[in-house]
């Protein structure tokens, strides 16, 4: 018996350990790559180690990035994180709200309303981006950062996840805190919010990293270089003529660091905290 | 708890009247003010798409012009490269383009066709040296009989090859006279003698960027028909049908298709850096490619690892052309002043100055003629084909449906394993439809 | 919006009742509306008012460039509907779909189920599932476009060292959907494999422990009891998978931009082409709204299919 369970509990760790490898090479690759010269980088076409590894370890790549006077990288992390940041922040509270209501609140046109929210995810944003950029020239908003913040922050698929979690919280602990006299708001706020935690740090992660990964829309609406954000800097590293993927792997890597960086810090709170969420009755 | 939601909805009103009362106000209000007159500040727009050693020219371009001209400042913004045509295309679509853009040459009959650019004639013919520039140049320019953009530079292609795998090979080198291009044939010849699949090499990639999703494709693939002898319009520009499906044509195609899937000499996916690598012996490339080699491999050198020779030929030789230019918008508020920074580049001394910087092929017979370089190797090459052999893709409205039916046309034949027929017609359907849904 | 009320239409009798009888609480009403409000508002604004437009626009000839229309009725809509290109990118998508479905969804379910239980480690295994989430897609299809050159990329030179045939991705049009499949799966598994680990914490161990008595073995304790108690959570993975599925779009545009041959080229990748490259921005608002019916039929029918006990 015993042995049994010893022989399946390596099977398992060898299939996970097999998936996680799979899994995390592709970002291995990238890290690895931006350490190469640009010669190196495409070289190899057998097996072996320097296939896996730099040969001629370098940070030209990234010094490269950074001390180029006419693309202040730093600058453009800054400025991607600002609006990252705000958006995450006014998402959270307003798409929270929202999924608090439909998830738990009884009120007429609910099946309705959840539609419309729903068919808005339906549609594909490449066709409604000119009548939105239309929409932002008539508002005045061009080239500032209420065009990039203020359409971004209600997330439908933000609403429905959250309504996900917020549906298992049982309804008797919400009609007790009715009995105690307190409104809905204080309602939401002192118990809905904090039994949802892993939650909503999974979509503040997710919308941050949205707004961290958002291209097309900045590229159209911000017509001044020292505002851009980081994404569409890094695809200013790749010209028809010349393509210098050592800087643009540096960059990459580089613009992944502060998300991985949230995730790993935060990871514990919900990777690993959410099969002991406190939503349990 | 009340207070809190009022707050919410009171933010909420705020913002949805906000929105409602702005999007009264007119869009693009700017475009229709009167114009400017002798001495006034005046803020020039200017968009171009990013690379870094033309940008480092434009801006020394630009502190000139403002030097001479200070009431005029110029604002140039970069733009991604692969997005460049995206950006510009809403910001026309929003009414609120820049006043100076850079115009890919092939998309010039589309915007001017929308009235979207501002024709140069007069300007042209009153300080903007018009014959001095290359006339495959200007024709690729003019749409209706109407100039509505200066070239930047002109652009080429030709033959690259790696002179070891040759020398290994006892292959002989090819001529560097630009004259003496070879043919189809013995390209194949030397690329079946220099291909080793074992050892990862091909012996022939004939298109710069392999089957790329840009224009990049077509670019080099439309010489291709044209070097069989085929064409891809009618000479009014009114069908492809009986022009792009003729037997030159298939006959290209058929080739194409030995390239890729008999001799397999070509590679259907081009590695990156590939001829660089020395995974590519032949390969097919412009000028740019010296400053981005000498920039990126600096032990793969001219004249010791590769060498240049004129583009291959068949029935004819033909050799593409047409790059960057810079347009005027026709909302812009300051033509004149849009004018003089145009010359200030594209001009005789802009133009020198502008080869000096980035050594991009030169679209002005005086630049061609002001350094000794453009008439030696391997520049020479390059500048004796456009002047000679170059052939213009063709300048109508439907460019768009002409382009994606080329770069499709022979992806069909080389990867998808269509036959030529049945690539032709669906080719030929596209650009049919194209065309009318511009005289729609 | 006339498919919405369709889905809804049993339920009205309800609402009506509700009033009446005074099911609903004034103040739980009100507090409800407060709460949505800021959201409907910004999506009115910001998606509905847009969509209008584009709907509006798909009832015209219109350039993008230019913004001159003339009026088209339903021209767009009829061309479409003998435009074999379109009905190919539509076909694209769909093979897309039916395959990444099921399986993200069973791949996200089994990382679940083997990540599920604590023992030492398992939180390095969790957060190295969920990793490729929180890389950019963009950036991600940038590195499988590499990692999957046929000479080459990583990928197939691993394979030929392995004495393995080579995967051709990017070249072979048979097979380019599946490179775009394995991106998007590896992209998304983590995701929701999270989701399901919520859902399967949802279930009361005293339910396991019931089937166990009963003699359930694992394998039925996952039939009767797993399984069913995910509903609601695989109702979920399944609807936001299948929107996402048909309108993707990003890797795509980066690794293949539609090629080889057209192979990969997705409806809303040749919405962007048509809108973007051939400027026919009436025609590609068009195919827009036609993939927006398509999409909306399947997830009303989605949504009832899995309707649960549990209330939204």
């Amino acid at each position: 018996m015993d042995k049994r369970h010893t022989g399946l509990f390596v099977l398992r760790m060898v299939m996970m350990t097999v998936i996680a490898l799979l899994v995390i090479f592709p970002v291995y690759w990238m890290i690895m790559s931006s350490f190469r010269t640009q010669e190196e980088i495409f070289k190899y076409s057998k097996l072996g180690w320097e296939l896996f590894f730099p040969v001629q370890p370098t940070l030209d790549n990234y010094k490269a990035i950074f001390t180029d006077p006419s693309k202040p990288f730093g600058r453009y992390m800054a400025n991607t994180l600002f609006v990252a940041v705000v958006v995450t922040a006014a998402g959270l509270l307003v798409n929270s709200l929202a999924a608090f209501a439909f998830a738990k609140l009884r009120f007429p046109f609910k099946k309705v309303l959840l539609v419309v929210f729903l068919s808005s995810l339906v549609i594909p944003y490449e066709v409604i981006m000119i009548p939105q950029y239309l929409l932002i020239g008539e508002l005045g908003w061009m080239n500032m950062y209420k065009a990039l913040i203020v359409p971004q922050i209600v997330w439908v698929f933000g609403i429905f996840m959250l309504i996900q979690f917020f549906t298992d919280i049982p309804r008797d602990i919400l009609e007790a805190g009715r009995m105690d006299g307190a409104g809905w708001m204080r309602i939401y706020y002192k118990i809905v919010l904090p039994a949802a935690v892993p939650a909503l740090i999974t979509l503040g992660l997710m919308t941050f990293l949205n707004q961290w990964d958002s291209f097309l829309w900045p590229l159209v609406v911000i017509n001044e270089e020292k505002k851009q954000v980081v994404q569409v800097a890094i695809s200013s590293f790749q010209s028809l003529r010349n393509i210098s993927w050592g800087k643009v792997l540096a960059a990459t890597t580089i613009s992944s660091v502060p998300i991985l960086g949230i995730f790993l810090i935060l990871q514990k709170y919900y990777v690993q905290g959410i099969t002991m969420s406190g939503v349990k009755g | 708890m009340k207070k809190r939601a009022a707050v919410l909805l009171l933010a909420a009103v705020t913002l949805l009247s906000a929105a409602g009362c702005q999007s009264g106000s007119k869009p693009g209000g700017a475009a229709s003010n009167g114009d400017a007159g002798g001495k006034e500040a005046v803020e020039l727009k200017f968009w171009r798409h990013d690379f870094a050693p033309e940008a480092e020219s434009l801006n020394k371009l630009i502190a000139s012009f403002q030097a001479k001209y200070p009431n005029i400042k110029v604002k140039m913004e970069l733009i991604p490269n692969d997005q460049y045509e995206t950006k510009i295309r809403t910001a026309l679509a929003g009414g609120n383009p820049p006043d100076i853009m850079a115009l890919d040459g092939p998309t010039l009959a589309s915007y001017a066709h929308q009235g979207a650019l501002l024709p140069l004639d007069e300007y042209m013919a009153k300080d903007g040296n018009k014959d001095d520039i290359a006339k495959p140049v200007l024709e690729s320019l003019t749409y209706q009989g109407k100039i509505y953009a200066a070239p930047n530079n002109d652009a080429s292609l030709a033959m690259f090859y790696n002179k070891k795998m040759f020398q290994q090979k006892n292959i002989p080198l090819p001529s560097k006279n630009p004259d003496e291009a070879w043919t189809w044939e013995q390209v194949l010849d030397a690329a079946k003698k220099l291909n080793d699949p074992a050892g990862g090499v091909y012996g022939w990639n004939p298109t710069p960027w392999g089957f790329a999703g840009h224009e990049g494709a077509p670019f080099s693939e439309m010489s291709f028909l044209w070097q069989a002898g085929g064409e891809i319009l009618s000479p009014d520009m009114k069908t492809a049908k009986g022009y792009l499906d003729s037997p030159e044509n298939k006959k290209a195609l058929e080739f194409w298709n030995s390239l890729y899937n008999t001799a397999k000499v070509a590679p259907k996916e081009l590695p990156q850096d590939a001829f660089a690598n020395g995974k590519v012996a032949i390969h097919v490339d412009g000028p740019w490619a010296f400053g981005s080699l000498e920039q990126n491999f600096p032990n793969f050198k001219l004249g010791e690892d590769y060498d240049v020779a004129p583009l291959w030929k068949d029935a004819k030789q033909v050799t593409p052309n047409g790059s960057w230019n810079m347009a005027i918008s026709s909302k812009t508020k300051y033509p004149e002043e849009a004018w003089a920074f145009l010359n200030w580049v594209t001009g005789v001394e802009g133009s020198k100055q502008w080869y000096q910087d980035t050594k991009n092929l030169p679209a002005r017979l005086s630049t061609a003629d002001a350094f000794q370089e453009l008439k030696e190797y391997p520049m020479n090459i390059f500048v004796q084909q456009s002047a000679k052999y170059a052939k213009p893709r063709p300048v109508t409205p439907a460019y768009p449906a002409i382009s994606e039916a080329v770069r499709l046309l022979f992806e069909d034949v080389g990867l998808g394993g269509l036959d030529v027929d049945a690539a032709l017609k669906k080719a030929v359907t596209k650009i049919d439809s194209g065309i009318a849904q511009v005289e729609k | 919006m006339n498919l919405l009320s369709l889905g809804v239409l049993r339920k009205r009798g309800s609402f009506v009742k509700g009033f009446k009888s005074g099911v609903y609480d004034k103040q739980e009403t009100r507090a409800a509306f407060l709460f949505i409000m800021p959201a409907l508002l910004l999506l009115v604004v910001f998606i509905f008012y847009p969509m209008t437009r584009a709907l509006l626009i798909s009832l015209e000839n219109y350039n993008l460039i230019s913004g001159s229309s003339s009026p088209a009725g339903l021209d767009n809509y009829k061309q479409l509907m003998s435009d074999g290109v379109f009905w190919a990118s539509l076909g694209h998508s769909f093979y897309f779909a039916a395959v990444v479905i099921p399986l993200q969804t069973m791949i996200a379910l089994g990382l679940a189920l083997l990540v599920r239980r604590t023992f030492r480690g398992v939180g390095i295994f969790r957060t190295v599932y969920f990793l490729p989430v929180v890389v950019s897609f963009a950036i991600a299809s940038t590195i499988f476009k590499l990692i999957y050159n046929k000479d080459y990329g990583m990928l197939n030179v691993i394979l030929k060292g392995l004495g393995l045939p080579v995967a051709d991705f990017l070249s072979n049009p048979d097979i380019a959907m599946i490179g775009i499949i394995i991106l998007c799966i590896w992209k998304a598994m983590g995701f929701f494999m999270i989701v399901f680990l919520a859902g399967l914490n949802n279930i009361p161990d005293s339910l396991y422990e019931a089937a166990h008595v009963d003699g359930a073995g694992p394998v039925q304790q996952f039939i009767r009891v797993t399984l069913p108690l995910l509903k609601r959570t695989t109702a979920f993975v399944v609807i936001i998978t299948t929107m996402d599925a048909l309108k993707i779009f990003v890797p795509v545009y980066i690794t293949t931009s539609g090629g080889p041959a057209q192979s990969t080229s997705t409806i809303v990748h040749y919405i962007y082409e048509t809108a973007f490259k051939q400027m026919n921005m009436g025609y590609a608002s068009a195919a827009a709204f036609i993939l927006f019916g398509i999409v909306l039929l399947i997830s009303v029918v989605q949504l009832r299919i899995f309707r649960t006990d549990v209330e939204y």
